[in-house]
């Protein structure tokens, strides 16, 4: 169940910080975007 | 009700996993782009299949999503507002995409006009930020503006080899989708200009 767990983890965040580098994610909402991956702005 | 329920989640995963409050932070919004992503796509895919604009409306959609990633643009402040918006607005191209409204032999003089509207968007304003979000490290943008450059340029060949091989369905809403995601990266849509 925790390799499961930490299998979603890793891909969220993956997903989260593969906006990071780009301007929009995807349409036109933004979510807020956690201070620890603006500062890779 | 997507946050909340990112955050409902994030937080089982981080108390579960031992995890900081960054990391949690991280995870919700790592959240709320899937959870908030699929619901749309899922939405179009389906009202595109009632409405028979299913083609159309997928060359608009990959056509956007592929350039807006990059040049950034005009975002909506709620989620709501952003589903209703962006199927609306996916959904109407889709449909003006499968209408004959241009002959294919003019879609060649379009494209040429779309393309240099769209070179000039990308060297005075890309990438755009938000409130939210904006690129200000110098180097970054302009990697970005020869990226967009490139895809455009990639893009432009394409659809003008292929002219005669795709219906003028495909062009026309594909070039209505560029028009669209370069439009939102215009100040004229209220996005954040990076002076440099």
């Amino acid at each position: 169940m925790k390799k499961l767990l930490t299998s979603i983890a890793c891909m969220l965040t993956l997903v989260a910080t593969s906006g990071v580098g780009t301007n929009s994610i995807w349409f036109v909402y933004e979510p807020d975007m956690p201070e620890s991956l603006k500062k890779e702005l | 009700m997507i946050r909340r329920l990112s955050d409902d989640i994030s937080c089982y995963l981080c108390s579960s996993l031992s995890y900081s409050d960054d990391k949690r932070e991280v995870l919700s919004y790592g959240l709320q782009i899937v959870l908030g992503t699929s619901a749309k796509i899922i939405s179009i895919a389906i009202l595109a299949i009632i409405f028979d604009i299913f083609v159309s409306t997928a060359v608009v959609s990959i056509t956007f999503i592929i350039f807006r990633r990059i040049i950034g643009g005009v975002h909506c402040d709620t989620y709501n507002k952003c589903y209703f918006v962006s199927v609306s607005l996916m959904l109407l191209l889709g449909f003006l995409g499968s209408t004959p409204l241009v002959q294919s032999n003019h879609i060649i003089g379009l494209l040429i006009g779309i393309y240099l509207i769209c070179v000039f968007i990308t060297i005075k304003w890309v990438p755009m930020g938000t409130n939210k979000k904006a690129i200000k490290n110098k180097e970054t943008r302009r990697r970005i503006k020869l990226k967009t450059l490139t895809m455009l340029t990639l893009w432009f060949i394409t659809l003008v080899i292929f002219k005669d091989l795709t219906s003028s369905q495909i062009g026309l809403s594909s070039l209505l989708s560029i028009l669209l995601a370069f439009f939102m990266a215009t100040p004229l849509m209220n996005g954040v200009k990076i002076e440099l």
